[in-house]
């Protein structure tokens, strides 16, 4: 009789157990809730304060607190109170609320590569339920895969909004490029009309061609300065685009392979730095600016948060005569077409899930909106800035600023940086070895060296034993889809 | 005697044998907390895996520094910062008593001349570094546009290997020699004037007398100088951050700059604090053997 009872108990639980696991969402369902709607001139949250720790690392981020900020500010009635810290101070600070489960913070200023390290921490509010109790104006969609997938989202859960999606451009002067003398010049040194380099040996011909230390005139500038630099405007403009990655499927890193020692000589190569300014070795991020804006070079490899800068009159000397284009790549010599690979990083503004229901309403109606569809226009009409596809692709803002265009073109083609929490050490391994090339040790010792470390790196961390994969770019964009799949908006490239 | 008595005489006794306590207690206190507490903290860090994604604290035991003392670049940033050490303190050393020297022998605007020799002193690193930085700037700084005008080449000290490092020196012997200098003046001003008398009646020269008197008699003063500056060279991080980043190459990276690294950029607080501890081990020895020295010397007077 006893033995019974116990069975059907068992029964019960199980069967118990089994209908809850069956029937639970992926994630807690949320009850629609009203938004701020500058339209009907909704103010649900007006007077409360909206806690934002941040960074405002590249110029970009300055200029949009200007617009977006003030905008919702003026829609809402919210009060936003933010805390900044320098941007390499940020993660430890960051790691250290999450661990302690500390709710000091509503939304966080996260970069691509740190969500790993904050979802393991428990630490991310995921935004799905939200968007669909109330999606607001945050059309995910209006994104291209690859920037949504990289800084939006880890691996298949969506956690941000992008406040910034840098991907490589190439600025120029167009003053240099559009004279008549400078063209025939061109023409009879190199027998082709001079134009914006479209490729690596375009890129060294112009930059031969443009290189006058006598005039102070150099053909362009790169960052070489500091380890993580370096390995960035390698891979940006360089490594990506002739098949580098940083790791096979199973997190073996791939840096001593033939197209990547090849990228890396041609890079730190004598000949390559030659066609730079003096002190070039030591780049950093100031530097190739201001030889920019002071018209030293006459090409600058840069990222598109520098955009809105470049154009300021009061920063560059000569922003009315910046012009922007996809970054160059290289020519595949089977298919003849130019293979282009660039660098998709970013931050976005992530929820704290450690902070009240409440407070992650209030959140989401600052992401939603603040960084939603109608807003960025904002900031694209004043400042010529944008990564939504909305904005890249407007008729208007197009004809305004033409370099959206290339803009759009380096959204689509680019790969984000890995965001597994070891992340930061491994890329200052490879810049170190990077940096030794050009400081003359060979190339094939260099970074094989920095192969040898990040090698280490990885096994101490675990990750060489076949637990974890390496997310490659295609699959983040596989995640992206199945994310619009499930809360119903449709993408092109999705086939949607 | 009444209680009352009783307890006002054992306050009077408390207070008359501990009053010096009472005094030091503050400065005990505070020494406590910012100093003493934060060395066995991350003393004890090292002995335990902190990461700061973690509240699991596990012990390690040597582990930590087992790792720091075969990593490469933690034993060439080691030697960097020895060299480092070694260099500024005795430039900074040689400058600042040689200038301490020279200014005695001036009587007029003394003081002034004093005041502007420490500016560079009362700059923080930082604007320092950023200062030097611009001024050997190849493209627009005042030192090379100086080099172009006399038809010299220009010259990119702070990107070459060969030169970054001593740029770096240079600029830490130029912002702290004027801390010797004070030192050494103080201490010049403060010997007595007999014996120079004395050895210039006997005819003696004036390296005789430098040897023989101001150097013996100096020598408490210098064994200080020497200290203050071993310990702040040691811990040399602002001036590098700005100037270099510890590159090219690591050339210039020094132990803080290192330690900070792997600390706050590649959350390895446990192997920064291994780290750190050799460092301290380090200069408490240099420290001991100075102050030992320092105080031979004062006990044999």
């Amino acid at each position: 009789m006893k033995r019974n009872r116990l069975v059907i108990f068992a029964l019960l639980v199980l069967v118990l157990t089994l209908g809850i696991a069956s029937a639970r969402p992926a994630f807690a369902q949320i009850e629609p809730f009203a938004l701020t709607d500058p339209a009907s001139g909704a103010r649900p949250f007006e007077g409360q304060t909206l806690r934002i720790i941040n960074t405002e690392v590249v110029p970009i981020l300055a200029y949009e607190h200007e617009v977006l900020d003030a905008a919702y500010v003026e829609a809402s009635g919210v009060i936003l109170d933010y805390t900044n810290y320098d941007q390499g101070a940020l993660l430890p600070v960051l790691q250290t609320m999450c661990a302690a489960q500390g709710d000091d913070y509503d939304i966080m200023f996260v970069e691509d590569g740190w969500a790993g390290a904050l979802e393991a921490l428990d630490c991310l509010e995921p935004l799905e339920p939200y968007y669909m109790a109330a999606p607001g104006d945050s059309h995910p969609e209006d994104y291209t895969l690859r920037a949504f997938g990289t800084v939006a989202m880890h691996n298949e859960t969506w956690y941000g909004m992008p406040t910034l999606v840098a991907v490589g451009m190439f600025a120029y002067r167009t003053d240099l490029f559009s004279d008549p003398d400078e063209q025939a010049a061109f023409q009879a040194q190199y027998g082709r009309e001079l134009r914006v380099p479209e490729t690596w040996d375009e890129l060294m011909e112009v930059g031969q061609f443009f290189t006058r230390p006598d005039q102070n005139l150099y053909g362009f500038n790169y960052r070489y300065g500091t380890p993580n630099n370096i390995l960035f405007d390698y891979m940006i403009h360089f490594g990506f685009s002739r098949g580098v990655n940083f790791f096979d499927a199973n997190f073996t890193p791939l840096f001593n392979t033939e197209a990547a020692l090849d990228a890396a000589a041609f890079f730190t190569g004598a000949d390559f730095l030659a066609l730079q300014p003096p002190g070039r070795e030591s780049f950093q991020f100031g530097e190739v600016l201001q030889n920019f804006t002071q018209g030293v070079v006459a090409m600058y490899g840069t990222e598109s948060w520098a955009i809105p800068l470049l154009l300021d009159p009061e920063a560059s000397t000569v922003s009315d005569v910046t012009g922007f284009a996809p970054i160059p790549g290289w020519r595949n010599p089977e298919t003849g077409e130019v293979q282009r690979a660039l660098l998709s990083a970013g931050p976005a503004y992530m929820v704290n899930r450690n902070i009240s229901p409440e407070r992650k309403r209030l959140a989401w109606d600052y992401l939603q909106l603040a960084h939603g569809m109608q807003f960025a226009r904002l900031l694209a009409e004043q400042y010529g800035a944008g990564h939504r596809i909305s904005v890249l692709t407007d008729p208007e803002l197009v004809a305004q600023y033409p370099h959206l265009t290339a803009n759009y073109i380096a959204m689509q083609v680019g790969i984000g940086r890995p965001s597994t929490p070891w992340w930061p050490e491994a890329e200052n391994a490879l810049g170190q070895g990077l940096q030794a090339a050009v400081a003359g040790t060979p190339v094939e010792e260099a970074m094989g060296a920095a192969q040898a470390e990040v090698e280490r790196i990885v096994a101490e961390n675990g990750y060489n034993d076949g637990t974890f994969t390496y997310v490659t770019v295609e699959q983040r964009e596989v995640f992206v889809c199945q994310l619009f799949a499930r809360i119903g908006v449709s993408s092109p490239e999705c086939g949607t | 005697m009444s209680t009352f008595s009783q307890l006002r005489f054992w306050f009077y006794r408390l207070t008359q044998k501990y009053t010096h306590w009472f005094f030091i207690a503050p400065a005990l206190l505070t020494l406590l907390l910012v100093a003493i507490y934060p060395i066995v903290f991350s003393t004890g860090l090292s002995f335990f895996r902190v990461t700061f994604d973690s509240l699991q604290r596990p012990f390690v035991g040597l582990e930590n520094f087992v790792y720091i003392l075969t990593d490469d670049d933690y034993l060439k940033v080691f030697a960097n910062t020895l060299l480092y050490v070694a260099v500024t303190v005795t430039g900074s050393f040689v400058l600042g008593f040689g200038v301490a020297l020279l200014l005695r022998q001036i009587t007029l605007g003394r003081n002034w001349l004093r005041v502007i020799l420490i500016i560079p002193m009362t700059m923080a690193p930082m604007a320092v570094g950023l200062t030097w930085n611009w001024m050997l700037d190849p493209l627009f700084g005042l030192v090379n546009w100086f080099f172009t005008t006399v038809g010299l080449p220009i010259q990119t000290w702070l990107a070459q290997t060969a030169t970054a490092r001593a740029v770096v020196m240079l600029v830490d012997i130029w912002q702290w020699y004027p801390l010797v200098l004070l030192i050494m003046d103080a201490g010049l001003a403060a010997l007595p004037r007999a014996p120079y008398e004395a050895a210039r009646l006997e005819g003696a020269s004036w390296w005789m007398i430098f040897r023989r008197i101001t150097l013996p008699m100096l020598r408490p003063v210098i064994l200080v100088a020497l200290l203050l500056r071993t310990v702040d060279a040691f811990r040399t991080f602002d001036i590098v951050r700005v100037m270099t980043d510890g590159g090219p190459n690591l050339t210039t990276e020094t132990l803080s700059l290192f330690l900070y690294r792997t600390a706050f950029n590649f959350n390895k607080l446990s192997r920064a604090g291994a780290g750190a501890t050799i460092m301290l081990i380090v200069i408490s020895i240099i420290s001991a053997l100075m102050f030992r020295y320092l105080y031979r010397e004062v006990e044999q007077r």
